[in-house]
């Protein structure tokens, strides 16, 4: 499916700590209205990559662009405010603050009026099926709820961007079918979402396109077909299936 | 000139001593992250505790420190055991504020509880040492400090050694390097807490003793050390006794120097300033990150 | 803030604005004043200490710029302490500005070690110098304030009842104050940064500039706060003013009394101020160390019991108590 203009442009990105090399060499392109999805084992860079689009460290070499702008070398909180989103692959709410609460920290950002962030953290909260759960603190919430309000947290920011960093990683079956609802119904929304998962299901009717990785270097790009039927995965990752399962 | 090495030397005398009480609190932020506000509380209360002994069976402060120190040393296992482990089990952060705020009460209630029953006033201790001094060339070495000293880099040596050596040293290196690790180890882990906490103050009695013979004990004396350990702390990085070594001395000579140069204030103050220097710049440690 | 809160602030204040008017005792107002300025301390602190959760424990630092720019302004230049006031708290939110820039790139421990630092290095230059910034600030020996006349613009009065208001207006306005950075967006972004920083950046928190923004602003209230403890004590003591157990007790109620609350400072600040002085009273003779050592001991019970500190103790304990009133009421209204 085509998607809008390019919204997101990783271009040659590399990530090096000391003598490791966790991102070698990656591009991405993510166009407005796509998912995109970011597979690959575990070590081989995806979440390194998201903390290099979401600002938390620059690249070593390399650009990432979005609508027009080079963010490599902004911080979190820039980024944030131009419009990208993102959730953890381990939760990290405030846990002493309600469902709400933690909303509103999201939807004040654009609305810094208290009244005003709490109507747009509410309507959030009702997109996202949370509402019964608003007044509850968040350290009572369960794993499944709790990754649901940290979806709720980025989207109350209004992001043109949001980076889903395995937002279903622990969930069982049911949680997780209704957690590809949600992601849907943000796209239809007109969010644009980049997607890690470990769940191939999920992953594979979701995106429009996919990336993989493999220990930080891209070794295949395409549609879900293609890329399901392309050798090189199928030998990593066949290889990384037969190694979970023993 | 000579004034100036006379400085030195006694720097190197006293800081060695100051390393011996500082290693303990190194060893409790390496391996459990806590920071123990009541560390010169605790020095005061082993030097109290030092005094009473010598005045009342006019025992030599060098044995007394052998007493000091195993006291101690339960009172600090017992502290992290019954109470520091419990409040370290509610944190969540990585870092122990609470951990901080309790000590700092204890801190307090100990200063002021030594104030009430002692009075503000110091107390020497006429010890055999007490005053003596050797002369080499034209330096004046205060035997007490000489002594202190010797025993003190012994003591530290000897904790070196069992942290490198020994099967429950190495058991802590292991917890402080990594806690997931060393649980899968089948290390108990608060046991090992509880152990190492249980030295540091150990070594905080000890010393305790080792100054009775050439420092007047006073309630406000804990404050003094206390800063000065998390200084010395901060100098040689988290965990290292080799560090904690090099940090006392360095504080030591930093403090005789810079008096003898300029003014106590203005050492007091330099002592400060390479603290902060130290902890922007070189965060681990002057030795870098290290093992303990 | 609904209006039957409202209505109950507005009246605690009222009444408590009357006590001149009952209290006749000179040295009963000394401790009363004394109270309310270590509610207000403690206050002040609360926005960097509670809301921030930034354990400052050398914050008495701001206390002291205060109390020394009013004073050297007062006796030096003739101004008001009025304006020596304004410009002490301007002075000390500078100073935060460079000393958090410094500081808050530490993490907990640390940066607690670090403020203290901070407050020994300035503690120690006031000390050991006896001339600063041109005025002759004597060193340790302190300055005496010149008694220039009973009047409201030169901060200095016969009858306790003057300073009474003052501290009373002020630790009015700081709890407003208070009150208003907690429901604003400002208290939403410190409660985020203070439970998890990270996700707070990700949602387009700027956590330095906020840290930093509530540090200069609890500066500021507390060197205000300074600027009148001095005019109240008529001497400048720079030990006492710029010392380490100034700046622990600033906090200590703050801690004790819930930090992050709005309530919690100023009522255990309430109570355990006058400690010393009723201790006094009951055992009849100043023990040196007993009011210090109960805090010590109060402040350990607190922090293993009750670490989230009285006050959310106090509220938990009426909800309770109102859960169970109306648990019974439907029984009753069905006789």
């Amino acid at each position: 499916m085509e998607g809008g203009k390019l919204l997101l442009q990783v271009d040659a990105v590399t990530k090096q700590f000391g003598g490791l090399t966790a991102v070698n060499d990656v591009s991405v392109d993510v166009n407005q209205g796509e998912i995109v999805g970011l597979i690959g084992a575990n070590g081989a860079g995806k979440t390194t990559l998201f903390n290099m689009i979401a600002g938390v460290f620059p690249p070593t070499e390399g650009k990432i662009v979005f609508q027009d702008t080079e963010i490599q070398k902004l911080p979190c909180q820039k980024i944030s405010r131009l419009g990208i989103g993102r959730t953890y692959q381990i939760v990290k709410p405030f846990s002493n603050l309600t469902v709400l609460e933690n909303t509103m920290v999201g939807a004040l950002q654009h609305y810094p009026k208290i009244a005003g962030a709490r109507q747009k953290a509410l309507d959030i909260l009702d997109f996202i099926g949370l509402s019964h759960r608003k007044d509850v603190v968040g350290a009572s919430l369960g794993l499944p709820e709790l990754k649901r309000m940290e979806l709720a947290r980025a989207l109350a920011t209004e992001p043109k961007l949001l980076l889903l960093d395995e937002v279903m990683a622990g969930l069982n079956p049911s949680d997780g079918a209704k957690v590809i609802e949600y992601i849907q119904k943000i796209k239809e929304s007109g969010v644009t979402i980049i997607i890690i998962e470990h769940v191939m299901k999920a992953i594979m009717t979701l995106s429009d396109k996919i990336y993989v990785l493999n220990q930080g270097r891209l070794i295949a790009q395409g549609s879900p077909d293609e890329v399901s039927n392309d050798p090189e995965v199928i030998k990593s990752y066949l290889g990384e299936k037969r190694y979970v399962k023993n | 000139m000579s004034m100036y090495v006379q400085a030195l030397i006694d720097g190197l005398l006293v800081g060695g001593v100051y390393a011996t009480i500082a290693v303990g609190l190194s060893l409790a932020f390496g391996v459990m992250r806590i920071i123990n506000w009541a560390h010169g509380e605790l020095l005061m209360t082993g030097m109290y505790i030092s005094y009473f002994i010598f005045t009342a069976t006019g025992l030599d402060p060098y044995l007394i420190m052998l007493l000091t120190a195993v006291m101690m040393f339960f009172v600090g296992f017992f502290l992290q055991k019954g109470i520091i482990s419990n409040i370290l089990e509610r944190e969540t952060e990585l870092e122990p504020i609470s951990v901080l705020l309790f000590t700092s009460g204890l801190g307090l209630f100990l200063s002021n509880l030594a104030l009430m029953i002692f009075g503000a006033n110091p107390l020497t201790a006429n010890t055999a040492y007490t005053g003596k001094s050797l002369q080499i060339a034209s330096i004046y070495v205060s035997v007490p400090k000489l002594i202190s000293f010797t025993i003190a880099i012994v003591c530290t040596l000897a904790l070196y050694f069992f942290l490198q050596r020994s099967e429950m040293g190495r058991a802590i290196r292991a917890t402080a390097q990594n806690r997931s690790v060393a649980t899968l180890m089948g290390i108990n882990m608060k046991h090992i807490y509880n152990v190492a906490f249980g030295i540091g103050i150990a070594l905080v009695g000890l010393s305790g003793a080792l100054l009775l013979p050439y420092l007047p004990v006073v309630p406000t004396v804990g404050a003094t050390f206390s800063f000065k350990s998390f200084v010395i702390v901060v100098l040689g990085g988290q965990g290292s006794v080799p560090g904690a070594l090099l940090g006392g001395l360095l504080v030591g000579i930093i403090e005789k120097l810079g008096t003898q140069l300029v003014s106590d204030s203005a050492a007091q103050m330099a002592v400060f300033i390479v603290f902060i220097l130290v902890l922007l710049f070189k965060p681990y440690g002057l030795l870098g990150k290290k093992d303990i | 803030m609904n209006v039957k809160k409202a209505a109950l602030c507005a009246g605690i204040v009222l009444a408590t604005a009357l006590i001149p008017l009952f209290v006749t005792n000179n040295l009963a107002m000394q401790y009363i004043i004394n109270m309310l300025i270590f509610a207000y301390f403690a206050t002040a602190w609360n926005i960097i200490g509670g809301y921030a959760g930034q354990l400052a424990l050398g914050n008495g630092v701001y206390v002291g710029i205060g109390a020394y720019v009013s004073t050297i302004l007062f006796a030096y230049e003739g101004i008001t302490p009025w304006i020596g006031m304004l410009a002490g708290g301007v002075i000390a939110a500078l100073l935060a500005l460079i000393i958090g820039s410094i500081t808050f790139r530490l993490s907990g421990s640390y940066f607690a070690l670090a403020t203290v630092a901070m407050l020994h290095i300035i503690r120690l230059t006031f000390l050991s110098n006896n001339y600063m910034f041109g005025y002759h600030t004597k060193g340790a020996l302190g300055i005496s304030l010149p008694w220039r006349g009973n009047s409201i613009i030169n901060m200095q009065f016969e009858e306790k009842a003057g300073y009474f208001y003052i501290i009373l207006a002020l630790l009015v306005a700081a709890g407003a104050f208070s009150y208003r950075i907690k429901t604003s967006k400002m208290g939403y972004y410190l409660q985020a940064i203070n439970t998890n920083p990270e996700a707070a950046s990700s949602l387009g928190v700027n956590v330095m500039g906020m840290k930093l923004k509530a540090s200069m602003i609890s500066a500021f209230m507390t060197a205000v706060g300074g600027s009148f403890y001095v005019q109240f004590l008529n001497v400048l003591d720079p030990s006492r003013i710029l010392g380490y157990d100034m700046s622990v007790q600033i906090l200590l109620f703050a801690i004790i009394g819930g930090k992050g609350t709005l309530w919690g400072p100023i009522i255990a600040s309430l109570i355990m101020t006058p400690l010393q002085d009723v201790l006094r009273g009951i055992v009849g003779a100043s023990i040196s160390g007993l009011a210090q050592a109960i805090y010590g001991l109060v402040l350990m019970l607190f922090i293993y019991f009750l670490p989230a500190g009285l006050w959310p103790a106090i509220i938990k304990l009426y909800n309770k108590i109102v859960a169970k009133i109306r648990a019974r009421a439907p029984a009753n209204a069905g006789e």
